[in-house]
């Protein structure tokens, strides 16, 4: 290291600027130096975790929305058109399944073409479809893992077992917040998860890169309020502690978590009333509530959950993943009745999605906002058992990117001809993650984490940036 | 600021060079066949130059005089390191400072203000000495200390509430944590406590009628692991177990990440792909789980009783239910029998003059029967309805004859006569009741009906028309209304014509007795093959609310549903149609036993879930052939006989019912037509039926006791109701690991390990035998039978290792001293951090071994030196020069974890409850010790509070906590609901404690009992002002909250 840390401190002392924000970065300063993002760092070490950072290349997305469809959508029924599977629906399939023997299910939606590029998406998505210019479709993801547990945390964190912070939690911890009044890191659903907290959480990272989980709209974030306690007495409160903490540092000086800490003070309060003001969606106009769908029950949930990705994203919120969790924990699992759920599911996002590209784009977003739609795998080119469904797929499925320096209007990889394998282009979901940090100006290689005596990535020993999708 | 690890670049080349040998190795042996060959010997010994896996190194100490112990040797090694670096050491804290650091440090929990008193006002030599002793014999201590070593055994208390079944959960690993808590109490010896976290199935006394459970609550250790129970792919799966047990041993035993072997040869380590699976294969021969199974997989448990103690409780169980079921018969007969026995007394009293009487009033008819029998009665001196009974016996068909004859005799010889016709029928009848239950029971049945009854009244249709209940009390059972009655048949039935009744699947009939709560009964039929399935054959319902009490469903083909309902709660039974339709005789038994079926006098079917059934007052009748209305089935076939009974039947006297009515039913041999009736049995019936004027209710019966029959019904209820609320103890089990691999797997049984190429099991590469890694053992691991657990065990503790040693002393000092002499506390291999004291770590590792593994005797010297008792304030130059602190010049100030920050915030409050052990809980209110807050691996339902302040989530292997600083945390200290509790209880306490209102005196207070000290004037100044104007309450709950959120109770110096 080439400064010394205590020549920056004892500057901030002397100067008796010292205490306040100033704390805060040459905290931060002296725990990540020149090199920025991700420098590797001891575990345990203090943080002043979500000021900004500069990041190790110049990002086209300052930030992400993670639109999760936990379940696994299909395929073959939504962006990746198979004429070869409906021509031979019911014929036995070419290839075994995990060794059984299936038939093929052709598609029970048709599919067209859409916008200026000619993407092709079923009937399931009518409005994403007039999206479609701005989508770049991955019609190739693989994953390791068949089961909801190991195929979401995949999805998640890089990791199928054993506990890794989260995507969000790397990208925080690489980049900071653009909001010091808000989590950097925010995941909202309506309903538990399969692998719950972790996949948002933090894992071996500081604890303050965990996604603060939403799932009562009404109460977003804990203790925000103290019906007990007016503004003006809290306000005397702080004034009281600032003042016993001030006496307490006087004989201890050099230690700034004593300084760290008063100031989390200071940001809660401000947080008391800025938190509550980025989750009212009550000052949008009808106009934009029913862009979203909110004006109709079957897309008022997702919509609103868009709605609210927006406005913290226009926060600067850092990492915003939402959970589609109408309809169960993982309502896209279409085991069986794949008609009916589908058809459930696609209409209660669709609209709310597209009202989300458009309301980004339109207020000038989009451009350095990245987002993210699939689900942990996708399902079989074939029936299961005698039912109307469809098994967990994880050899070849789709998933697409929209803005942040995506390039819109195209495909890219493929699968087989009846959509079984990814066949051309493959995307790991390794890949796939280092391609969203490469995005924000993050190197996959470079953003590690020390544990254990290990520098640890998000993309473990794997990854690489799909260069044919940047803009 | 990193204090690199400096790397021997030549010889880490070579270990690269020895290790890619040995991959070209393995790949070579793949391309020549499918590789199940062992690995060559020759690459058994690795030599390794690195520090670590170097035996322990214990030099002279120089001119050390020996009195100073080994806290003194702490700080001469320490001494030595400050003076090369020219650093000088800060000066000692003050006291106060000093025992909230060690109270905290070895407890947890903040010192009390006389705690504080105590040590500030002793001058005596051994004060410091004294005040570590207290606190390492007290059980806060295993409460505090049981969590560092949680954190890196990934300790969870589940792994998910909310979409796991309990059998694929460990959700009983709360007795590991248990455990882990007394073994650090009780200072269990080091290589103890690790030998029975990796082997305690194998080390279990050789007398197979004892057990030592916590041997095998130890091995929750392995069995904590972090898997997916519902993985598809069950190979993968439990390579995943294995890969989190390997992980996990390596890490927190000897400090090495032996996991990134698992797909390759470790990149930095001299751990090879074979060393992966030399261990793997010892984990693979273990099982977690019996073998795996669709969906989600269970877990292995063990009972943590004997087995001939689990015996003994089976038994005691067994006899408990036993008597249950022959307990009210008991009662029900010593009543009976009091009752009988008066009736008998009254009969030979009074029965001649009574039958006289009723024959003279019926010859006196000019004047009306009722005033004749008034009359008559008056004149006989007997009661009127004494006299009314006789009237309607001399008026009854079959009774009537004989009686008319006797009465006609003279009185004396009228009672003669009675006397001898009835004293044997009514001496019979108590015979049998005071020989036994089962007589007194079969002969009180509450409803008895027989097809083949000859007071059974058809019309010229031969539809019933009206049914005589012969049960204890008699009635007649009518048609419903509105259904047609069913039909008397004479039909075959078990080969032979019998009488019966035949339900067409419409007819209902209708007995007005309520259900019994428990009882039996007994019915004897045949469905219809023709008939519904799910049609209804009898039972107490009321179809308009589905609400049940009892009832019976059948299928055409004999299959029965006995439904049994308490309270929404269901005792149902289902038992499917026997082998070959016809008819059968089926008992149901509800009561303190639950429920159970026997078809023909086989047991089919039992349910434990209720121990009475739901007497309901708005279903007052017994419907048979179907509910009374609503749309389920009605029963199509014949019914021979039903009885009911209000006492559950035991064993034996099921059997002589099922007996009789098997020979009158079901037996090919057995009477072709109804049996013609005694007179003087059917005059018998009637004086013991509610007819009689002798009739006392059975709920009443109990007032006819003697005293000593009081006395023994008292006992025997007594009994019943102790046996009743007798709840048999649930056998403790544990989550635990037993050695064999899972069955049904390639695994089952014991054997080495295929390596799997890149770590996919589709790929495996050639066998490995069983073993350590070869960097740490020259020497393959003996293993004598089994796994090698044990002699993995063996291995681990053995002077031969001299990691698991050095691991320990590291994290003792790391939690004592702010970070550990190895900073990286689970890795200690070649790119972990290097010792700053290597010899001290070693000198320290040795005395361990010395002592006996003793981990309360090094926590003594630690917290004993000198170095632990300096100030928390570096010199300024130190500050400059050191500011890691790697030297200790100064001690480190430390936040608190969030379990102390937790319990000190209940302990000032006087909320701390300070119960030990047992499941965790969920919420963050009730005031129980931190450690026992859930942790939950998916996070769901889990407690929140532990994450917000960087306590563990069960995740993983935790090296170190984090420290960080984020506004949430503030969040909790303003807003949170707990907080606010606990401090206005602190608040309230203080305002109690210190009466008066003098600020300065209840300052005092609060700051002995939060801080150890008194306030400064400007601390009281600043306390003032917040309480200007408004020393209420309110105010001192405002001052609470902001004193508990200042910097001095969060860090402690």
């Amino acid at each position: 290291m080439s400064t010394d840390p205590w020549t920056r401190r004892e500057l901030l002392l002397r100067t008796g600027s010292g205490f306040g924000g100033l704390a805060l970065r040459a905290l931060c300063a002296d725990d990540s130096p020149a090199t920025g993002a991700g420098a590797p760092q001891p575990a345990g070490r203090v943080e002043a975790p979500l000021v900004p950072r500069p990041a190790h290349h110049p990002a086209t997305a300052r930030r992400v929305i993670f639109l999760f469809m936990p379940g696994g959508p299909s395929q073959v029924d939504t962006f990746d058109p198979k004429p070869r599977l409906t021509a031979e629906d019911g014929r036995p399939s070419p290839k075994l399944y995990l060794g059984q023997q299936r038939t093929l299910l052709g598609s029970p939606w048709t599919f067209a073409k859409h916008g200026d590029s000619g993407l092709d998406v079923s009937e399931l998505f009518p409005h994403v479809a007039g999206c479609v210019d701005d989508l770049c479709v991955i019609r190739s993801m693989t994953t390791d893992d068949p089961n909801h547990p190991g195929g979401c945390l995949l999805m998640h964190t890089g990791e199928r077992v054993a506990s890794r912070p989260s995507t969000g939690a790397w990208v925080t911890y690489g980049l900071g917040s653009e909001n010091q009044d808000l989590p950097g890191f925010i995941a909202i659903g309506a309903g538990p998860i399969i692998e719950g907290a972790r996949q948002y959480g933090s894992s071996f990272l500081p604890a303050s890169y965990q996604g603060t989980f939403v799932s009562d709209l009404a109460r977003p974030l804990k203790n925000l309020a103290n019906a007990d306690v007016s503004r003006s007495a809290q306000r005397r409160e702080l004034d009281a502690l600032r003042r016993l903490n001030e006496l307490h540092q006087r004989q201890r000086p050099q230690d700034l978590r004593l300084e760290a800490r008063l100031e989390a003070f200071e940001l809660a309060y401000r947080m008391q009333a800025a938190a509550p003001e980025a989750f009212d969606i009550a000052g949008e106009t009808a106009d934009i509530a029913q862009m979203y769908g909110l004006d109709n029950p079957q897309t008022a949930n997702f919509g609103r959950q868009c709605l609210l990705a927006r406005r913290l994203a226009e926060r600067g919120v850092r990492f915003i993943q939402l959970y589609h969790t109408d309809g169960g924990f993982q309502p896209w699992d279409q085991h069986s009745n794949l008609k009916a759920g589908h058809e459930q599911h696609s209409r209660a996002t669709d609209k709310p999605i597209a009202g989300l590209l458009r309301d980004l784009k339109q207020r000038g977003l989009l451009d350095d906002t990245l987002v993210i739609w699939g689900g942990e795998f996708g399902r079989t080119p074939t029936r299961e058992g005698q039912a109307d469904g469809r098994d967990h797929h994880p050899f070849g499925f789709s998933m697409w990117l929209a803005g942040g320096g995506v390039r819109g209007g195209m495909t890219y990889g493929a699968t087989d001809e009846y959509g079984w394998d990814a066949v051309e282009d493959k995307v790991h979901v390794h890949d796939l993650h280092a391609t969203i940090l490469h995005l924000l100006g993050l190197d996959h290689e470079q953003l590690t984490y020390r544990f254990a005596g290990r520098d640890f990535r998000l993309t473990d020993v794997a990854g690489r940036v799909l260069d044919g999708i940047l803009a | 600021m990193s204090p690199a690890v400096e790397f021997d670049f030549n010889r880490v080349s070579r270990w690269f060079s020895l290790l890619v040998l040995i991959g070209l190795g393995l790949c070579s042996g793949i391309s020549l066949g499918d590789g199940v060959e062992p690995a060559k010997p020759a690459t058994r010994s690795i030599e390794s130059d690195h520090w670590a896996f170097q035996p322990l190194a214990v030099g002279p100490l120089g001119d050390l005089p020996h009195e100073v112990g080994l806290r003194g040797v702490i700080d001469v090694f320490l001494a030595r390191e400050i003076a090369r670096q020219n650093l000088r050491v800060s000066p000692p804290a003050d006291r106060a400072t000093w025992l909230r650091r060690v109270t905290l440090d070895l407890t947890g929990l903040p010192p009390t203000t006389a705690e504080a008193r105590d040590f500030l006002q002793d001058e005596s030599a051994d004060a410091f000495e004294r005040v570590v002793e207290r606190l390492l014999a007290s059980p806060r201590y295993g409460v505090r200390w049981a969590r560092h070593w949680l954190d890196v055994a990934r300790y969870a208390d589940a792994r998910d509430l909310i979409q796991l079944p309990a059998e694929s959960d460990f959700r009983e690993i709360w007795r590991y944590r248990d455990w882990v808590v007394q073994a650090h109490n009780a200072d269990l010896p080091y290589d103890q406590f690790l030998k029975m976290q990796l082997a305690g199935d194998l080390l279990q006394p050789a007398d197979p009628s004892e057990l030592d459970g916590d041997a095998l609550v130890a091995t929750g250790f392995l069995a904590l692991a972090d898997f997916v129970p519902g993985d598809v792919d069950k190979t993968q799966m439990i390579a995943d177990y294995v890969n989190d047990q390997i992980d996990v041993l390596g890490r927190s035993m000897l400090g090495l990440t032996l996991g990134c072997a698992r797909c390759h040869d470790h990149k930095y380590d001299p751990i090879s792909l074979e060393d992966y699976y030399s261990l793997a294969g010892i984990f693979f021969s273990t099982r977690l789980i019996p073998s795996p199974v669709k969906g989600n997989t269970p877990l292995v448990r063990a009972p943590l009783w004997p087995a001939a103690q689990i015996a003994r409780l089976e038994q005691q169980a067994e006899e408990n239910q036993q008597r249950l079921q022959s307990l009210p018969g008991e009662i029900a007969t010593l009543e009976e029998q009091a009752w009988l026995t008066g009736v008998w007394a009254q009969v030979e009293a009074e029965a001649a003059a009574g039958l006289v009487a009723a024959w003279q009033a019926a010859a006196a008819r000019t004047e009306g029967t009722r005033l004749a029998v008034a009359a008559a009665a008056e004149r006989h001196g007997l009661a009127t309805a004494v006299v009314q009974f006789w009237t309607r016996q001399l008026n009854r068909e079959g009774v009537a004859q004989p009686l008319r004859e006797l009465a006609s005799a003279s009185n004396s010889a009228t009672a003669a006569k009675l006397a001898h016709e009835l004293a044997p029928q009514l001496a019979a009848r108590l015979r049998e009741v005071t020989s036994g239950v089962a007589s007194a029971t079969a002969r009180s049945p509450l409803v008895a009906l027989r097809a083949d009854d000859r007071r059974l009244e058809v019309n010229a249709m031969r539809q019933v028309t009206g049914w005589l209940n012969r049960g204890r009390i008699p009635q007649t059972v009518t048609p419903a209304a509105n259904t047609p009655a069913p039909t008397r048949v004479e039909h075959e039935l078990a080969g032979r014509h019998r009488s019966l009744l035949r339900f067409d699947g419409q007819s209902v009939l209708k007995v007005p007795q309520r259900v019994p709560e428990v009882g039996s009964l007994v019915v004897v039929f045949e469905p219809h093959p023709a008939g519904e399935g799910g049609q209804r054959l009898l039972g107490w319902e009321d179809s308009a609310t589905g609400r049940h009490g009892l009832g019976l469903m059948i299928s055409p083909t004999g299959g029965v549903h006995v439904i049994a309902r308490r309270e929404g709660a269901a005792g149902d039974v289902v038992v499917p149609p026997p082998a070959a339709p016809g008819p059968q005789m089926l008992s149901v038994t509800w009561g303190p036993g639950g429920v159970e079926v026997h078809r023909n006098g086989e047991k089919v079917g039992t349910n434990a879930g209720i121990h009475s059934v739901s007497s309901d007052p708005a279903i007052s009748e017994l419907t048979l052939g179907g509910p009374g209305s609503g749309s389920a089935p009605r029963f199509r076939g014949d019914l021979g006989e039903l009885r009911v009974y209000s006492t559950p039947l035991d064993a034996e006297s099921r059997i002589a019912i099922e007996s009789q009515l098997r020979r009158r039913w079901l037996d090919p041999t057995g009477p072709e037509a109804a049996e013609t009736v005694d007179p003087w049995v059917e005059l018998s019936d009637e004086l013991l039926s509610s007819e009689s004027p002798y009739w006392v209710a059975s709920t009443e019966r109990a007032r006819l006791l003697s005293a000593s029959q009081v006395q023994q019904v008292t006992t025997l209820r007594e009994e019943l109701e102790r046996r009743r609320t007798w709840k048999k103890p649930e056998v403790p089990q544990a989550v635990v690991v037993r050695d064999g691999g899972p069955a049904e797997t390639p695994h089952a049984g014991f054997g080495d390990a295929h390596v799997y190429l890149r770590g996919q099991w589709k790929t495996p590469g050639p066998k490995v035998p069983r073993g350590v890694p070869r960097v740490l053992a020259s020497e393959p691991l003996a293993i004598a039978s089994g796994s090698g657990r044990r002699e993995l065990a063996e291995w681990v503790t053995s002077p031969r290792n001299p990691l698991a040693a050095r691991v320990l002393v590291n994290r003792l000092w790391q939690h004592h001293f702010g970070a550990g002499l190895v900073r990286t506390s689970t890795n200690f291999g070649l790119r972990g951090d290097r010792p700053s004291h290597p010899e001290l770590l070693d000198h320290l590792a040795a005395e361990l071994i010395r002592s006996g593994w003793s981990v309360k005797s090094l926590q003594r010297a630690m917290v004993l030196s000198e170095a632990y008792r300096r100030s928390s304030q570096p010199l300024a130059e130190t500050a400059h020069r050191d500011p890691e602190n790697r030297w200790l010049a100064h001690m480190s100030r430390r936040p608190l974890e969030a379990e102390a920050l937790r319990d000190s915030l209940l302990a000032v409050a006087g909320e701390l409850d300070e119960a030990p052990g047992g499941p965790g809980f969920l919420e963050t209110n009730p005031p129980r010790r931190s450690l026992y807050l859930m942790s939950v691996r998916t996070g769901a339902k889990a407690s929140e509070f532990c994450p917000l302040f960087d306590g563990p989530t069960g995740g993983g292997v935790i090296e170190q906590r984090g420290q960080s600083i984020v506004a949430p945390q503030a969040l909790f200290f303003l807003n949170d609901p707990f907080l606010t509790r606990l401090t206005e209880r602190l608040s309230s306490r203080l305002r109690l404690e210190v009466p008066g209102d003098d600020l300065v005196e209840r300052l005092n207070w609060l700051y002995q009992r939060l801080f150890s000290r008194l306030p400064t004037p400007d601390e009281i100044s600043i306390a003032s002002d917040l309480l200007a104007g408004d020393a209420t309450a309110a105010g001192w709950d405002r001052l609470c909250r902001v004193i508990v959120c200042t910097n001095e109770f969060f860090y402690v110096d």
